[in-house]
């Protein structure tokens, strides 16, 4: 059990910079989700967290001790890894057990542990196996075995389902919470995928260009996004933007988009960015067919049974809208739609990306 | 021809880079196919070297084979040239051939009609030749009138069991070099000289230099002391007074700091050239080793006072010889005669610098003036002409043993003594037995049926599977390989086998069945425990072998555990300085690591001795000389593990130390537990392969210790070589124990194969 402290935490390769200030709490037996793009800084704040990479800036503390020079073993964690690392000359016994070996645990003691580990990962008959026989599942859950015998205070995970194909995936997504709420331990995950971090995360902390961007629990994270970037990439399909202006009428303030579009924003409180740009971001779920303000032709359609996906070209702009199955049907390339939305479920961005009215959720 | 021709006295005087040419070659005799191949080559008629396909143009030409060099192969050209002036009709091929070769390849061209009509040679080797019939009687076809123009001390050499069998060239002998600063008037005694001496060192130069190991040098102070070739049934009677007296001569010129311990040609020539010693004694061929600014004087070597003798070198004569398979023997002859003639002697002596053999040339006023020629041609006074015996060419060995024994302090005289006579016997070891071929015979004619058997079993198994037509086009692909291989391996290795059976003597082969093994293995002629037995060769190959690839290993790893460490700064850098040992060829290495461990030169007893140590007689014990092997070849041998421990280091993900790290792994329990498991299977094979290539590291042992001291450094391949090359061609021993050395390879690679299976078992 460990709360983890990031205080301005900077890493540089060089004149690189890859982690840029990032401050961030993670609460005791917490399932913190690190998301973000690639090269957002992620892993890199994740192997600092572990001690695998020095840090350049900031202090990092686990339960209120400083262990920025602490090295790697004397900081009670266990990593699973992308590659999983096994070690390929061990058997999955010798693998669970290395690291209680090395911290000399009684024989007899190891013996459980491991059986115990490898029972609750079904890995119970594969004990004498090599890596190298295993599938890649079963490499998985070893990796995750010598992560949990060793019974540390802080568990890491450096995308480790990503070289999975999509069952297996959501499968392993189910057993590591139930992995979870079993052991309790705190998390920390590094995952690119929004989907994992919004199914497993007991709070997301969203990275882009090594600066943290938002942290919450995934429901504020949808539904508020603190910003253009967070909204654009939580949730799937992508947040849809119209780019225009605001401007005040009497009603309130009115988003002015190409094409006479006029959206009320009679709803947004606290104080709207001046005449520069601004965009309206509306999730696809949100935006459906019917009489609304915007109008344009049909270019794929992505049929998932129940609903589907339309890719409408309104404009410059291609728009994902939200259909039905049978909306979708008798819909081809080069329909014209007609797309309404309500403006309560849209969202304003001021001309620098921030979310504007709903105000941003942190910590 | 640039010093008297011996097997071992070439090795004393020639310099160096004869030394690496040798070695080259050598490198040949590294296991059973080479050996077979060595022996193949020369003795078969389709592959000689000196094919006499260039001659076949004109039945009329000649062929002459020589080893002159520089101004004396310029001589021999412009005579040459004179002759094919006078007769066009008889064009003449020449030949250079190297010195250290010239031998072996006449001993076995000859008898196969390819050799030369017409060579050059030292005298020597003469008693062995005329009995195998290779040369030409000249009794009948040169009058006594024409052997009247040379002087009288060079004919005796050239006759053997009263025959004549060549026209002296020109004469080599050593002579006394001095200093003319140092040493303004010659010693016409031993005690003048080493009065001198005496003076000389106590002004902290040396009195006189030479390769005091060599016996060759030696051999004036034998002779002067009473001693003679041949007086009883061995060429040097060891027991001789004279011999013990000679020893103790050296002996105390050593104990008194008169001439330098280990002294090489390169040695002396620099000390004589820095003027730190005044006298020296060597060949004519040291005159262009002189430098240009040392004034020097060369005179007859002195009287030994104890006896009242003259201190008497031995003499070579360089001769012209006609063979008897030559193809027209009349121009043969006639060639030989021009050679000799004293137009010819002029030109030789004006332009090549010969001691020339004609009595006329010494009144030519230019030469009967030139003191350097002068004092060698009245050296040929009291020189004593190398026998030309075949049984002469065991002296060397035996007789260098007990100079280094003594100038070693190792033993006293008679234990020296009785050293040389052991050696002297080992190494003559009478030809075993002829064995009758029979039984032999029928066994491989047995083995010839069962391996006829196989290969008609394989047929049929494959014809009943219906895949005649596939193996057939099978046998096409892999047919061009399988005929290389085959001619280059198999047969060479088929060749070696047969020759293990025989014995070798003076071109005459004899069956002797299992004989050559059983006194290789019984250690017949030598204590168990004893350099030249074969277990006592093989244990210090094993040791060399076991020290070797242990050290190969633990620097390599160590050193590519250093350089793989991703902080390390100017890492390729490092890289290529640390391979760079495995860049340079292995003998120059080897040479170079020589010097280093020069008892009065090197570097490694220059260190010693600035760190107020004393310095080590590196080449004195065994410990020391194998000290020194191993080092040059750990030199050598590292960086092939470090590169492939590096290699195989970097295939190991970084990201297992990270797990390692994080499940609590120490430096050294990653090592342990990681680095070390995931490296076997990439070590298991590269020091499988170093071992087999230690084992035969022929270069370093050759060519560092030589087998110093007394051979106890030599491993089994070494050793093999000098029964085949340097111990008169015994061939058969060689190939015997070149068998051997095989079987025990062929037993290593077995077990090692199993221990590779293993290791991809573990990976």
């Amino acid at each position: 059990m460990a709360q983890v402290e990031l205080v301005d935490l900077c890493k540089s390769y060089g004149d690189v910079q890859v982690v840029r200030g990032v401050s961030l709490t993670v609460n005791d037996g917490e399932f913190l989700v690190l998301v973000g793009p690639s090269g957002c800084g992620k892993s890199t704040t994740l192997r600092m967290i572990a001690g695998l990479e020095d840090i350049t800036e900031g202090e990092l503390r686990i339960d209120g001790e400083r262990v920025n020079e602490v090295s790697p073993k004397d900081r009670d964690i266990g990593m699973v890894f992308q590659s999983y690392a096994l070690y390929p000359h061990m058997t999955v016994f010798e693998n669970v057990a290395f690291g209680l070996t090395l911290r000399k645990v009684p024989a007899q003691e190891i013996e459980t542990r491991v059986r115990v580990v490898a029972d609750s990962l079904g890995l119970g008959e594969l004990l004498d196996r090599k890596p190298g026989e295993l599938s890649g599942g079963q490499r998985q859950r070893v990796a995750m075995g010598r992560a949990i015998a060793r019974q540390p205070r802080l568990f890491l995970f450096d995308e480790p389902l990503s070289n999975l194909d999509a069952a297996l995936r959501v499968q392993m997504r189910g057993e590591l919470l139930a992995l979870h709420q079993q052991v309790g331990t705190t998390m920390v995950y590094v995952t690119h995928d929004q989907v994992e971090a919004m199914t497993l995360a007991t709070r997301i902390a969203i990275l882009d260009g090594g600066v943290l961007q938002q942290v919450g629990t995934p429901q504020e994270v949808y539904q508020h996004p603190a910003n253009r970037f967070v909204a654009g990439f939580i949730g799937s399909p992508a947040m849809n933007f119209l780019e225009g202006r605001v401007s005040m009428n009497d009603d309130g303030p009115i988003f002015e988009g190409d094409g006479n579009l006029q959206v009320p924003l009679g709803h947004l409180n606290g104080p709207m960015p001046s005449a520069d740009a601004a965009s309206l971001g509306i999730r696809p779920h949100d935006l459906v067919p019917g009489e609304g303000p915007l109008e344009g032709e049909v270019e794929v359609v992505e049929a998932l049974g129940w609903e589907a996906f339309a890719h409408v070209r309104v404009h410059d702009l291609l728009l994902v809208a939200r259909l039905q199955g049978d909306e979708a049907a008798h819909l081809t390339r080069g329909d014209r739609l007609r797309l309404r939305f309500d403006p309560a479920h849209a969202q304003l961005f001021d001309n620098e990306g921030r979310a504007v009215g709903g105000g941003p959720v942190t910590t | 021809m640039h010093s008297p021709g011996n097997d071992e006295s070439f090795q004393a005087t020639r310099p160096l880079i004869c030394r690496v040419s040798a070695a080259f070659r050598s490198r040949l005799s590294c296991c059973l196919v080479p050996i077979a191949t060595v022996v193949l080559l020369t003795q078969s008629p389709e592959l000689a070297v000196a094919s006499d396909a260039a001659s076949t143009g004109s039945t009329d030409a000649v062929t002459l084979w020589h080893s002159y060099r520089g101004a004396e192969e310029d001589a021999l050209i412009q005579v040459v040239d004179d002759f094919e002036r006078d007769h066009p009709s008889h064009p003449i091929e020449l030949l250079a051939v190297p010195y250290e070769v010239m031998a072996s390849k006449l001993t076995t061209t000859i008898p196969r009609g390819n050799g030369p009509d017409v060579f050059i040679f030292a005298h020597e080797r003469i008693g062995g030749w005329a009995r195998a019939g290779l040369l030409a009687s000249l009794d009948e076809t040169v009058s006594a009138g024409e052997l009247d123009r040379f002087l009288p001390a060079t004919l005796p050499p050239l006759r053997f069991e009263g025959s004549l069998y060549g026209l002296p060239l020109a004469f080599k002998s050593i002579a006394l070099f001095r200093n003319e600063a140092l040493v303004p008037r010659a010693p016409l005694t031993t005690d003048e000289l080493l009065t001198r001496a005496r003076q000389l060192s106590a002004s902290g130069r040396f009195g006189l230099a030479y390769p005091t190991d060599s016996f060759y040098f030696h051999a004036p102070w034998f002779f002067g002391f009473g001693g003679r070739l041949f007086a009883t049934q061995d060429p040097v009677d060891f027991a001789s007074p004279a011999f013990a007296a000679s020893l103790n001569f050296v002996d105390q010129l050593q104990r008194d700091r008169l001439v330098p311990e280990e002294a090489t040609t390169a040695l002396v020539a620099q000390l004589f050239n820095k003027s730190q010693v005044g006298m020296v004694i060597s060949g004519p061929w040291f005159v262009g080793e002189i430098d240009a600014g040392v004034s020097y004087s060369v005179s007859p070597l002195p009287v030994v006072s104890e006896t009242g003798l003259p201190a008497s070198p031995l003499l070579t004569d360089e001769a012209v010889f006609v063979s008897r398979q030559a193809r027209s023997p009349a121009t043969a002859l006639l060639l030989a005669k021009h050679l000799a003639s004293d137009a010819s002697a002029l030109i030789r002596a004006r332009v090549g610098r010969q001691v020339v053999a004609n009595t006329a040339t010494w009144a030519d006023p230019q030469l009967a003036k030139d003191p350097v020629l002068g004092a060698f041609r009245r050296q040929l006074a009291t020189a004593t002409p190398m026998d030309n015996r075949p049984a002469m060419r065991d002296v060397w060995e035996p007789a260098q043993l007990a100079l280094k024994k003594v100038l070693r302090g190792s033993t006293e005289i008679s234990g020296a003594v009785g050293a040389a006579q052991a050696r002297y016997r080992a190494i003559t070891r009478p030809v075993p037995a002829r064995s009758q071929p029979g039984p032999y015979l029928v066994f491989v004619a047995l083995a010839a049926l069962a391996f006829c058997g196989l290969v008609l079993r394989w047929l049929a198994a494959v014809r009943r599977a219906g895949q005649l037509r596939t193996a057939a086009q099978a046998w096409a692909w892999v047919g061009p390989a399988s005929i290389a291989t085959s001619v280059l391996v198999f047969l060479p290795f088929l060749v070696g086998l047969v020759i293990a059976f025989f014995a070798h003597r003076e071109g005459e082969w004899t069956f002797v069945g299992l004989a050559n093994f059983r006194d290789i293995l019984a250690s017949a002629q030598h204590q168990l425990l004893e350099p030249l037995s074969f277990y006592y060769a093989l244990l210090v190959t094993l040791a060399w072998t076991v020290l070797n690839v242990a050290l190969h290993l633990g620097i390599g790893l160590a050193l590519a555990l250093l350089l793989n460490r991703p902080s390390m700064r100017l890492r390729p850098l490092y890289r290529v300085l640390l391979i760079l040992p495995w860049a340079v060829p292995n003998y120059i290495t080897a040479l170079i690591w020589k010097g280093l461990f020069h008892r009065q030169l090197g570097a490694v007893n220059g260190v010693l001795e600035w760190l107020g140590l004393e310095g080590v007689a590196w080449f004195s014990s065994f410990g020391t000389a194998f000290f020194a092997n191993l080092c040059t070849n750990v030199w050598l041998g590292f960086p092939f593990m470090m590169v492939v421990c590096l290699g195989a280091l970097q295939s190991i993900p970084s990201e297992l130390y990270e797990a390692a790290d994080v499940d609590g792994a120490s430096w050294l329990s990653k090592l342990q537990h990681i680095t070390l498991p995931l490296l076997r299977p990439a070590l298991v094979p590269a020091v499988l392969l170093g071992t087999v290539w230690t084992f035969n590291q022929f270069n370093i042992v050759y060519l560092v210790s030589g087998g110093e001291p007394d051979g106890a450094t030599e491993i089994l391949i070494s050793e093999a070589y000098r029964w085949a090359f340097t111990r008169r061609e015994q061939y058969g021993y060689a190939a015997a124990y070149a068998v051997l050395i095989f079987l025990v390879l062929l037993g290593w690679s077995l077990l090692s194969a199993r221990i590779a299976r293993r290791a991809e078992g573990v990976a």
